[in-house]
């Protein structure tokens, strides 16, 4: 966990009022993500947790612009990169500035290529390196970074087990020396044991590299090892951010008490002393929404005005900020 | 003392193989455990450990050949039903008399175990009719009933309904139920949580622990998840390269682990809590090839502690009390390393007896 001292430092990313639909046709919109704002400051690691379809892998591709957003403001570095064209972006360098972990290490790897070429595409797109004898060393380079061998570079990806793999994906995020990492559930395909090597050394290479990582996860508990601060998200929404250890410790959103209620620790005598309130139904389609809170259908405090007025994102403190009308203190 | 509960299954020096076109995997190399009734077992251990196989083999689920019983027992007994049998011993013929009947298996994914083109009432009407002798509407009554019961709104209406038109949590419900229907002895769960939210993960394990106690069954459940672990078992065994490692009570697993492997296994968790230390205790490399197994312990490469005696000899099953025994030879009295646990999140080595245990080597 990095120094709380990072609160001075220079925003990277500003996410102001970012939409993202899909037309599904029809006269059927799904709010994939519907006006998010939220910073994050350089050498600062972001966590986004949701149950699955919150659209919290929609915000980590927009925001690489894997998708176009369908409104408000994405500023990275100080310039506005949402209406940018690809030539644009291209100048800007967004593509080396910014990169992704995947979560699936079996389908985000081409089969066709070796690790080296994988690792190399992009140091060769960019001209990075005299000749490809120097672009060679740097893969190496980068190989040892992530703890596998040069002799690896001539091997195809099905040689690798998943772990050595997301390595390998990982390695290629780090080729062009990004200032923004988004990792995509980059360690919920792993094993535990093999999980927590990766973690490990995606927090040794925060420190190493400067990096900064927007981490998406359903995994609360690796949210909490990894995340400087958290954004918790509910169709389509962010429904509480703040400090790692303030959201967890005294969360006030309903929905994030539930969520974290709801994740078994690996504790037995905690676990027999713990008091559960199953959280009901699941999560909505997010489907043409209605108004108002859309955890309202859900939530055990919902009063009237729930279902009627959208709650803002409003600070309980500091850093600390809930969007409900009855915080739960 | 508690009471002395029945038993229900006996699994006895177990070995599986599967023929391969590249030579034989040793899935399964030798394992013992019990289930009584009413107790949950957890297995746990990495993919690729054999915990699947171990149950898929008492199912008797695997395709024979390329798997292979090398050899042990499973011996399955209901004193109610005057049952007592090695499910080793039996063809497949014999087999579906108690599949489904005695013991029933849910998966981890619900969307590939349901059939997509039969609506779900059908399925569990398929079941029963199988199994009982009771009329398409008595078993309808009963699977209304069933659907019901694992919690799904409007039971009626998901009778008709087909499997696509239903979420992650929803069909995994329908998957209990239709595990449910024949009313078995024992249920295997095979990572049934895993693909789902945790929200809905919390709802079915609380769905499966109230039915376990209304029925009074064996649960063997499958995870890697081990605050899911911590959360369901009673008892819990740790496999690693085809062999349990490790298996006493709940607590003694996570307050008082012996094994280095269930030490490694329980530092890699990141907590929810709060915790003081910093960096997560991994265990480096990855699992022993199966197809040739090493001599000694399986984990001996991995392994942080590996003595010379490690990587020649596999080490026994060592006692620590009744119920709680470690396959590793730091646990011998000839062992002159005492070492503790790294201090980890769940390791507790403080206040306890630790290193002055006495272990005895079990005798076959």
């Amino acid at each position: 966990m990095a120094e709380s001292g990072a609160t001075k430092q220079e925003i990277l990313l500003d996410v102001q009022n970012v939409k993202k639909y899909f037309n599904l046709g029809h006269g059927k919109r799904l709010h994939a993500v519907d006006d998010i704002s939220f910073q994050i400051r350089r050498g600062e690691t972001l966590g986004l947790v949701g149950e699955s379809g919150c659209g919290k892998t929609t915000v980590g591709r927009t925001l690489v612009q894997l998708y176009e957003a369908d409104g408000g403001k994405i500023i990275f570095q100080g310039k506005d990169i949402v209406p940018m064209t690809r030539l644009q972006r291209k100048k800007e360098q967004l593509t080396k500035k910014m990169q992704m972990i995947f979560q699936d290490p079996y389908a985000s790897l081409n089969p066709y290529f070796t690790v080296g070429e994988i690792i190399g595409e992009g140091l060769e797109i960019h001209k990075i390196g005299a000749d490809k004898k120097e672009r060679l060393e740097m893969v190496y380079e980068l190989l040892d970074r992530v703890g596998l061998h040069k002799e690896h570079a001539n091997r195809f990806p099905h040689e690798f087990s998943g772990g050595q793999r997301q390595r390998v994906g990982i390695a290629r995020s780090l080729a062009l020396n990004p200032d923004f990492i988004v990792c995509d559930e980059a360690t919920s395909a792993l094993d535990v044991s093999v999980q927590a090597q990766v973690i490990n050394m995606l927090i040794d290479l925060r420190e190493k590299m400067n990096l900064t990582y927007l981490v998406v996860a359903h995994d609360l508990s690796v949210v909490r090892y990894i995340s400087d601060r958290v954004a918790v998200m509910y169709l389509g929404q962010l429904v509480e951010i703040g400090a790692v250890d303030e959201v967890y410790d005294h969360p006030m959103h309903p929905y994030t008490i539930g969520l974290l209620e709801a994740v078994p620790v690996a504790d037995p005598d905690y676990e027999k002393d713990r008091k559960i309130t199953m959280m009901k139904g699941e999560i909505f389609s997010p489907v043409n929404p209605r108004p108002g809170c859309r955890f309202a259908t859900r939530c055990p405090y919902a009063a009237e005005e729930c279902s009627s007025m959208t709650p803002l994102l409003q600070s309980v403190g500091g850093d600390h900020f809930v969007a409900c009308h009855h915080p739960v203190r | 003392m508690e009471q002395k509960k029945e038993r229900l299954i006996d699994v006895k020096d177990l070995e599986v193989s599967f023929m391969t076109a590249n030579g034989e995997v040793k899935a399964v190399r030798g394992i013992d455990f019990q289930l009584d009734k009413g107790e949950t077992l957890a297995i746990v251990g990495e993919s690729g450990c054999g915990k699947s196989v171990t149950i898929q083999t008492i199912m008797r689920l695997n395709l024979e050949p390329p798997a292979v019983i090398k050899g042990g027992s499973i011996t399955y007994t209901n004193s109610e039903k005057n049952i007592k049998v090695d499910i080793t011993k039996l063809n497949n013929k014999q087999m579906q008399a108690y599949r489904g009947k005695e013991f029933s298996m849910i998966f981890q994914d619900a969307m590939t175990s349901l059939n997509p083109t039969s609506k779900v009432g059908r399925q569990i009407v398929e079941a029963i009719r199988k199994h009982t002798a009771l009329s398409y509407m008595e078993a309808k009554k009963n699977a209304i009933e069933l659907l019901g019961k694992v919690g799904l709104p409007n039971p009626e209406a998901v009778f008709s309904r087909y499997p696509h038109t239903m979420s992650g949590g929803q069909r995994q419900r329908v998957m209990i139920a239709l595990a449910l229907s024949c009313n078995p002895s024992i249920l295997f769960a095979d990572e049934p949580t895993t693909a789902l939210d945790v929200t809905i993960q919390s709802q079915i394990l609380d769905l499966m622990n109230t039915i376990k106690k209304e029925r009074d069954m064996g649960i063997i459940f499958i995870t890697h998840n081990l605050g899911v672990v911590a959360r369901m078992a009673d008892r819990v065994a740790v496999m690693y390269a085809g062999q349990i490692i490790e298996s006493g009570m709940l607590r003694e697993i996570f307050y008082q682990p012996k094994h280095p492997y269930t030490w490694g296994l329980l530092g890699s968790v990141p907590e929810l809590k709060k915790s003081e230390n910093k960096r997560l205790l991994s265990i480096p490399g990855t699992p022993p090839d199966l197809f040739a197994p090493p001599k000694g312990c399986g984990f001996a490469a991995r392994c942080p502690y590996c003595m010379k005696a490690c990587l020649d000899y596999m080490p026994g099953e060592y006692s620590i009390t009744d119920s709680h025994f470690a396959r590793c030879w730091l646990l011998d009295e000839e062992c002159s390393t005492r070492i503790t646990p790294p201090v980890g999140r769940a390791v507790n080595t403080g206040d306890s007896d630790d290193g002055v245990f006495k272990t005895k080597r079990k005798e076959n």
